[in-house]
């Protein structure tokens, strides 16, 4: 296959399996007992509240960092034109 | 009514049902107030955001080469570039 069908299936499946995490998460685990070996594979219930917080935070640096560096490039150009134009 | 009305609308009627809800005003089982409903807007974010991602993953495994358009798609861009530095705006 070539090489972007690739990326393409890995983020299908990505986002099946965060989809169907997620949701055993929330709507499943409330209602299997202690003891079942489910558990094991879930993390403690509030980190499904912290872990989206935390991500959205980091992608909103993320963006906010990309924004200003574009911004700061552009400044940087238009200091350069100027001072070329007054030469 | 404006898609972005729409939009408002259909956030402002889920959100108005969800404080309904998590305010016990109508009574509901114990289990689902205090494990599930907490958890629901974030599920909702999760969930949208792995529908938007599974979606461009699929658009990019169905996608079928096009080789006449990409060449027109060439000729158009080339077109445009000049156009542009005729203007006087720089393209990198």
């Amino acid at each position: 296959m070539a090489l972007d069908k690739l990326i393409g299936l890995a983020m299908l499946a990505v986002a099946t399996a965060v989809f169907a995490y997620y949701t055993a998460w929330v709507f499943v685990l409330p209602f299997i007992d202690e003891s079942n070996v489910l558990n094991s594979f879930f993390l403690p219930r509030d980190y499904a509240i912290k872990l989206p917080i935390l991500l959205l935070l980091i992608g909103g640096l993320g963006v906010g960092s990309f924004i200003g560096n574009v911004l700061i490039k552009n400044a940087q150009k238009e200091k350069l034109k100027k001072s070329k134009k007054t030469q | 009514m404006t898609k972005a009305t729409e939009a408002v609308l259909t956030v402002f009627a889920l959100s108005a049902v969800y404080f309904a809800l998590y305010s016990g005003v109508f009574p509901t089982p114990k289990t689902f107030h205090d494990e599930i409903l907490p958890f629901l807007p974030w599920w909702g974010l999760v969930t949208f955001g792995a529908y938007a991602l599974g979606t461009l993953g699929w658009g990019i495994i169905t996608f079928k080469d096009k080789e006449d358009k990409y060449k027109e798609l060439l000729v158009q861009i080339d077109e445009a570039k000049e156009f542009y530095k005729a203007k006087g705006i720089k393209l990198d």
